[in-house]
């Protein structure tokens, strides 16, 4: 017995001892983290994994932890502690511009301006103007703080067969001709459209597209800087149209309770005519059981023919990498290797294979055997030259996202656009910080 | 070995862990919350913390959404404690009334208690479904009361009554529970006793039952009042956003909103010292209110 425990001993003891070596072993790796909203069973996930093991075999000098989170809330929680307690991950994605600003200002965020200068080759493999994106000196600090990898491009997806039942012969172009369209379809006892108001920024998207198309990128741009206000005469038109969609009939009664699954089950089951949404959801659409997916095709949100200078202005939502500013020179050789790895052509062509999403990139074309509406939306892309994110995107003020989708489901509920845009201002009055 | 059991120096070794968990985990976040909302702090390792004094305090009351989600939590508490504990035990009551069935209807009406929230509020998504498709809409509609259909998680007049229903259905069986333990613990001889003198029915629940079950009832209403005011799962899953004009809106939906969504980590930790110290008030004032009814030791 007496023996058996000193060999017990001796073998814990050896455990003990060998596990303080590991870490020794261990240090000869540069280790790094990347963090992305895709993780689990989606198929952008499996390629993120594929293609960073692909990247440890050619450099086992590098080990890459994933620390992906699919769920929002969680994700952005795990971001925050992880920056408040100076363990930045080396490569992440938060989505935001300006709201960069003071991360990028306290070293949180690296500048990328020398690394992409260095590289004109890689620099060249993005979209001309697609870097301008996370340019910060318009927020009074120089430099590029992030690497555009996807783009939301906005539009309205519709259901062919229902548009042919209402008599809808081609999509509109105009806003007035989809009044025309929404009355048609109402008058066949269709709903237009399929909106989940619960969730604020369904219903936030569709202001953010009417904003582009009657105050533009640089409208856009000046209120979030505090050039314009809220409470100008063309933002309040803005939100009155918005209101106005309602009062013609374009969505179901008590879309303000529903969610965006119910929205979505309406659309995908030829319940509603039309969704207005971003690219992402075509992967979306096409993972589902959906009967309908042969008619659903999409059209470029209509334009207001009193502001012909917006008709060629688009909603698209970049969706960025940042990398750490807070890494050792090791760190931050093995991150740019590893991030010039997941941007190169083949990388890229790949993720776009599998998962469906376009991206900002030169020379990357749709897979053969993708679905014709993913094929049109990269075509679609590439046609665009005039395009702007979230109103939200160019403000500093934090709580803005918040206080304006809640105010402009309050305003579809019962508040009038003046009410909300005098809210949205106070909001933005009191939590902007001063500069 | 008596001894050692008596020598204190051995039992304040033993006790080391169970102290240093509590300082680690309880006392020490509490500490620096309070410490936190005396500054101004981005969320970033890189940013000192700013001394701002009472700022922090003083802007969140003169905040109107702030003073919502305390006029809210204060509705919440109230119509949950005369919801809650009355009903909690009154199920109990009958349980034990009622021998037949017993097992069954205690586990029925505990597994709410045990499911996850999300569970709980996606069944409840579909109970409030806001059209004719929605279950208790659609019952309105089969009963002759189509008139009253709502959008029940939006209308401002009834999506917290709405919230409040959920905590309650969730709640009511743990009180239950604790009312039987309770029952149990209480000896026939007295009962019988009372039952001699003449007290049946509500005579006996008043007179014998409540006063028999006075340090549960004021256990739990502490418990309902301390998690009420601390509530956040039930109102973030079924209104995120804190429902129209913030008509849900509670402190602590703020506090995670201010500190994580917004990095005011400084409100965030005002808004997590305001809580604290409202629990601690109210549960004093309530269990002073409690106890001025003394139980009957038996």
């Amino acid at each position: 017995m007496k023996t058996g425990k000193k060999v017990l001993g001796a073998v814990l003891a050896a455990a003990m001892a060998l596990s303080s070596i590991t870490p020794v072993f261990a240090a000869d790796k540069v280790k790094i983290t990347f963090m992305s909203r895709d993780s689990g069973d989606t198929p952008m996930a499996k390629v993120y994994e594929d293609q960073i093991a692909a990247f440890m075999e050619e450099n086992p000098d590098i080990e890459v932890q994933n620390d992906s989170v699919y769920e929002e809330s969680a994700y952005n929680n795990k971001l925050k502690v992880a920056l408040s307690t100076g363990e930045t991950p080396n490569i992440f994605y938060y989505p935001a511009i300006a709201g960069l600003k003071e991360w990028a200002q306290n070293g949180v965020l690296l500048d990328l301006t020398d690394s992409l200068n260095e590289d004109e080759e890689w620099k060249n493999t993005f979209l001309d103007g697609a870097l301008d994106t996370y340019d910060l000196s318009a927020y009074g600090v120089d430099g590029i703080y992030a690497l555009p990898n996807e783009l939301n491009v906005d539009a309205i997806f519709y259901n062919k067969a229902l548009f042919e039942k209402a008599g809808i012969e081609k999509t509109p172009e105009t806003m007035d001709e989809l009044y025309e369209d929404i009355d048609k379809l109402v008058a066949a006892g269709i709903t237009p459209f399929g909106v989940g108001g619960k969730n604020t920024w369904v219903m936030g998207h569709i202001f953010n597209n009417i904003l582009a198309k009657r105050i533009g990128r640089d409208g856009i741009i000046k209120l979030g800087t505090g050039e314009k206000k809220w409470t100008d005469d063309d933002v309040v038109e803005c939100l009155q149209i918005t209101k106005d969609l309602k009062d013609k009939g374009a969505f179901a009664e008590g879309f303000e309770g529903m969610d965006y699954n119910t929205q979505m089950n309406q659309f995908l089951t030829g319940e509603v005519a039309m969704i207005s949404h971003s690219s992402p959801i075509i992967p979306e659409m096409f993972n589902s059981e959906s009967e309908i997916l042969d008619d659903i095709s999409f059209f470029a949100f209509p334009y207001f023919e009193d502001k012909p200078e917006y008709k060629d202005t688009h909603v698209v939502y970049t969706s960025g990498w940042m990398l750490s500013g807070t890494m050792s020179d090791e760190e931050k050789e093995a991150t740019l290797k590893l991030v010039k790895y997941m941007t190169s052509k083949e990388s890229i062509q790949e993720r776009m294979n599998a998962a469906m999403r376009v991206a900002p990139y030169k020379d990357i074309d749709a897979p053969e055997d993708a679905p014709q509406i993913f094929k049109d939306m990269v075509e679609y892309t590439g046609t665009i030259t005039d395009s702007v994110g979230e109103y939200f995107d160019y403000d500093t003020c934090s709580t803005l996202v918040d206080t304006s989708r809640n105010g402009i489901l309050n305003m579809m509920l019962s508040d009038s656009a003046e009410n909300t845009a005098q809210t949205i201002q106070a909001d933005v009055d009191a939590n902007r910080p001063q500069s | 070995m008596e001894k050692i059991r008596k020598n204190k120096k051995v039992i304040a070794v033993f006790l080391i862990p169970a102290v240093l968990i509590y300082l680690c985990f309880e006392l020490i976040p509490v500490v620096m919350s309070v410490y936190f909302s005396f500054n101004d702090w981005p969320g970033l390792q890189a940013v000192p913390l700013k001394f701002v004094g009472f700022k922090n305090y003083s802007n969140l009351f003169h905040n109107a959404v702030f003073l919502k989600s305390l006029q809210n939590v204060l509705i919440y508490v109230v119509v949950s404690v005369i919801l809650q504990v009355p009903i909690g035990f009154g199920l109990g009551l009958l349980i034990h009334h009622f021998k037949k069935g017993q097992r069954f209807f205690k586990a029925a009406f505990f597994i709410p208690m045990i499911l996850s929230v999300t569970a709980v509020a996606l069944l409840w998504n579909f109970i409030y479904f806001p059209t004719d498709k929605g279950i208790l809409n659609s019952l309105l509609i089969k009963i002759g009361l189509g008139n009253y259909i709502q959008q029940w998680l939006v209308n401002p007049k009834t999506s917290l009554i709405c919230l409040i229903v959920v905590s309650t259905w969730t709640s009511v069986g743990y009180y239950m529970i604790i009312c039987l333990a309770g029952l149990t613990s209480i000896p026939d001889s007295v009962l019988e006793a009372g039952e001699l003198d003449g007290a049946t029915g509500w005579k006996k629940i008043w007179n014998l039952y409540i006063p028999m079950l006075w340090e549960p009832l004021k256990m739990s209403t502490i418990m309902v009042i301390t998690g009420v005011l601390k509530i956040f799962d039930t109102v973030y899953i079924l209104t995120p956003t804190g429902g129209t004009s913030n008509c849900t809106i509670v402190p602590a939906l703020l506090m995670y909103n201010e500190a994580y969504r917004y990095g005011h980590y400084g409100t965030g930790s005002a808004i997590a010292t305001v809580i604290f110290v409202l629990s601690a008030a109210v549960s004093i004032f309530s269990l002073k209110l409690m106890n001025q009814k003394e139980s009957i030791e038996y």
